[in-house]
């Protein structure tokens, strides 16, 4: 028995690691398709209708797009390996310079909003969990869904107005990329990631509250006299922090969309303001980097959030992913 | 049995604040006296009687355009999220009813990256290629959202192909074609559509966010992403640029989001 177990256990890391890795590689194969989606030719796009054949040419292996099909996916993929995702047409930059340089302020914006984000959600969605009928519960439910259907960028730009002009006591725009510095540019745009990101964690951690509540050793904790305290944190919090982790891969998701939109409005110098400048000076090389990476990076995410969940509750991974 | 359902207040503000935008934004840019393209008076004018929200930049009236900028996210909202409905519902019920074949073993995978991307990301990377206008949005938007559906979809297809009723189907000797047809789609779209209502609201923030990047509906063609992007630059001279269309936005989307969230607890309640 104890051999089934383990085994099935086993089994169950190699399939979430192979299947990571497959998914990855689509996400891959997706990011390099999205450039030969393209209706007509990018190139005449780009250089239009007066170019020279050797503009042409020059530009075509830039992009990429000399060889046929094969050729170029499988000059893709080995540029991969190599860590090479071709370079910027726009300022002649290695792709993957560009993605290092700016990852770093977006990063940093992903990691304050998700710690203010948890720190909210899980006593907010602990309370919305055990008082579902208070008024306190409607209004924040009502708040939450107001927040959820206000867009990030609108938001944003409110909250510039209020705290940045009017105000004052935040910058309009730009970075300090020292630590503490960083943080006088980071709180505001961070919180306006967390007017989307708190209305779905805390849903979904209310939600998984619920469910560990029907559960019968929430009720026999009761009822041994367990300390209040001990109650919470044990019975309530931890087995049901295990499916709203397993979720997380597509909060990333979101929480990365958000933020390339919050960039945007708070001129920061990030991934997200990389990728919107490359869509609108064309720089199919860059757009298919930035693209690759967020893929990638949501995957990885989303392996690590189930591996840890699978690790903090042992009730689930026992069938295969 | 037959239960009562009881409609909720926030499903029936959300229903007719709905209807009412939806009227709003075809009637509006019909009975103006304003053309939303047109400027016609000196910019930059605060709301007043003749202006309720005031002129912009180029003496527009914002209260025409405003409207008609919501009549033409909704039209553009509708096709996309149809079209992804329709696509991503039949590749899905396809998937879930060969769920064996490795076919549909490569598409769940293929799903799965799609859906990996961030919404918004893999967006404008097809906006990049495809180029910015209305049709370039809704393309990115039903390549990217089909996928959502498809997962949806193929799990809902699973669950009634291993039913009882599609097996005493199989056994009357009923070929696959009617089994699919019959009993297999209407139980997936019936699933789907729920999904369709809450995803509305993302599609609508989604275009407009496109617009507002300047990889949407470019200007002068009115759009609320685009207009509340062309006021950024008048933040602190002229507010109504930016807030108002902002604030249609929001509160169509807070109807939206109502109607959604009010139709699902009805589903439950059922």
């Amino acid at each position: 028995m104890k051999r089934l177990v383990s085994r099935a256990r086993s089994n169950y890391w190699v399939v979430l690691v192979v299947r990571s890795l497959a998914v990855a590689f689509i996400v891959a194969t997706v990011a390099f398709s999205i450039l030969r989606l393209a209706p007509g030719d990018p190139v005449a796009t780009i250089l239009g209708d007066q170019a020279t054949p050797e503009a042409v040419a020059r530009l075509r292996s830039q992009l990429g797009l000399d060889g046929n099909l094969l050729q170029q996916y499988l000059a893709f993929i080995g540029g991969l390996f190599q860590g090479d995702l071709g370079v910027s047409v726009t300022s002649r930059v290695p792709v993957v310079t560009i993605i290092v340089n700016s990852i770093g302020p977006t990063l940093a914006l992903i990691a304050v909003s998700s710690v203010i984000g948890f720190l909210v959600s899980v006593p907010l969605g602990l309370f919305l969990a055990l008082r579902p009928r208070s008024v306190l519960t409607k209004s924040v439910n009502f708040v939450s869904t107001l927040s959820l259907s206000t867009p990030g960028f609108y938001l944003g730009l409110l909250a510039l107005m209020l705290f940045a002009v009017a105000l004052g006591i935040a910058p309009v725009a730009g970075y300090d990329p020292s630590f503490p510095g960083m943080l006088r540019y980071l709180w505001l745009p961070a919180l306006v990631v967390c007017g989307q990101l708190i209305p779905v964690l805390s849903r979904v951690f209310r939600t998984s509250v619920q469910r560990t509540l029907g559960e019968e050793f929430t009720e026999a904790a009761i009822v041994r006299g367990i300390p209040r305290w001990r109650y919470y944190v044990h019975y309530l919090v931890r087995p049901s922090l295990a499916p709203t982790i397993a979720l997380l891969g597509y909060v990333a998701g979101q929480l990365l969309s958000s933020a390339v939109m919050i960039e945007m409005v708070f001129g920061f110098p990030g991934i997200g303001t990389q990728l919107v400048r490359a869509v609108s000076t064309r720089d199919y090389p860059t757009v298919q980097g930035i693209v690759l990476v967020f893929g990638v990076f949501v995957v990885l995410i989303t392996a690590l959030s189930e591996a840890v969940s699978t690790r903090i509750d042992h009730r689930i991974g026992r069938e295969t992913p | 049995m037959k239960a009562r359902r009881r409609l909720d207040i926030e499903f029936l503000l959300g229903a007719v604040g709905l209807a009412a935008l939806f009227l709003a934004s075809f009637l509006v840019p019909l009975l103006s006296p304003f053309d939303p393209l047109r400027g016609e008076s000196s910019a930059l004018l605060a709301p007043s009687g003749e202006h309720p929200f005031g002129t912009d930049n180029l003496g527009r009236d914002i209260f025409v355009r405003s409207f008609a900028a919501l009549q033409l996210d909704f039209v553009l909202a509708i096709i996309a999220v149809t079209a992804s409905l329709v696509i991503g519902s039949t590749i899905g019920a396809l998937m879930g009813m060969w769920r064996n074949s490795w076919i549909s073993r490569i598409l769940t995978l293929f799903v799965d990256s799609v859906n990996a991307f961030p919404f918004i990301v893999l967006a404008l990377g097809i906006v990049a290629v495809v180029g910015p206008s209305a049709p370039g949005v809704v393309a990115a938007i039903v390549l990217t959202g089909w996928a959502r559906y498809a997962r949806i979809a193929r799990a809902r297809a699973l669950v009634v192909a291993g039913s009882d009723f599609v097996s005493a189907s199989r056994l009357l000797g009923f070929g696959r074609a009617r089994i699919i047809r019959r009993h297999v789609f209407p139980n997936v779209y019936a699933e789907s559509l729920a999904f369709a209502l809450s995803e509305l609201v993302v599609v609508i923030i989604m275009i407009a966010s496109l617009s507002f990047l300047g990889a949407g509906v470019r200007p002068p063609t009115a759009e609320l992403g685009a207009m509340i992007s062309e006021g950024r630059l008048y933040l602190t001279t002229a507010w109504w640029m930016t807030v108002i269309p902002g604030a249609i936005l929001a509160i169509t989307a807070l109807c939206i989001q109502f109607v959604a969230e009010g139709y699902e607890r009805m589903r439950k309640d059922v």
